[in-house]
């Protein structure tokens, strides 16, 4: 089987090619210690529109797990808290979601099982809503087809040519 | 293909019962000149610990969802 291939790791020396202390990550954290930064969490995650689209993704089957780790980093980098709190962080996260789920009664994918169970009884929703969009684009093409006019193909006009009349001797005449 | 995830392990590897743990009465001293405290852990209690908190926390939120799950 061939192996996968990931082109979103960084170039070697890629970090290298700033100022040191230019980055976000490089500079002191806004918040040093756990306590501050899961009170920022759970603030950011109160938030109507935040609960909104978190409801959305889950349902969609994004493993809870994933979007924490993608949310921990995006603050790492962003410089809100450094690494290591992030890592710490971490399982409040995945608590906190899965309550925001629980309690929005939701099928959500956990992440922390090998097979997701909501997949395995259903169709995904990332896959009807693919596979509508690919629908669309095609009606829209022939649409577009019937639409616009036939510039490619010559346009036969039918006009009133006057009728040749036969100009030899054996040509008949009417 | 499932890549490494360190929510997963951090969730997997966290114990709440042997983080927390259960609460300790403190046992009587014999004299009243014999120590209250443990003279190797001064100045380290539980709480100062980060990873104390974050299970306090995940405490909390299980708590509330099996809650939720029960009812």
């Amino acid at each position: 089987m061939l192996k996968e291939q990931t082109f979103d790791a960084p170039i070697p020396g890629m970090s290298m090619t700033h100022e040191l202390g230019a980055r976000p990550w490089q500079s002191p954290p806004k918040y040093a210690t756990v306590d501050d930064t899961i009170e920022y969490y759970l603030e950011r995650m109160s938030s109507e529109e935040f609960l909104d689209q978190l409801t959305d993704v889950m349902e969609m089957g994004v493993p809870i797990t994933s979007i924490a780790n993608t949310m921990q980093l995006g603050n790492v980098m962003e410089g809100v808290h450094s690494v290591d709190v992030g890592m710490l962080v971490l399982p409040v996260l995945v608590e906190m979601m899965m309550l925001v789920g629980d309690s929005a009664g939701i099928e959500y994918d956990s992440g922390l099982s090998k097979e997701a169970p909501m997949n395995k009884k259903r169709t995904r929703n990332t896959l009807v809503a693919k596979t509508a969009r690919k629908l669309q684009i095609q009606l829209n093409e022939q649409d577009g087809k019937e639409d616009k006019p036939m510039v490619d193909e010559p346009i036969e006009m039918e006009e009133d040519m006057p009728e040749e009349k036969p100009k030899g001797l054996m040509g008949r005449r009417q | 293909m499932r890549g490494f995830n360190p929510a997963i392990v951090a969730h997997m590897n966290l114990d709440l019962d042997e983080i927390i743990g259960k609460e300790k009465k403190p046992s009587k001293s014999a004299g009243l000149l014999a120590p209250k405290k443990n003279m190797m852990n001064r100045g380290q209690s539980k709480a100062d610990n980060p990873l104390y908190r974050v299970a306090n926390h995940v405490k909390i939120l299980r708590d509330k969802r099996n809650e939720l799950k029960d009812a």
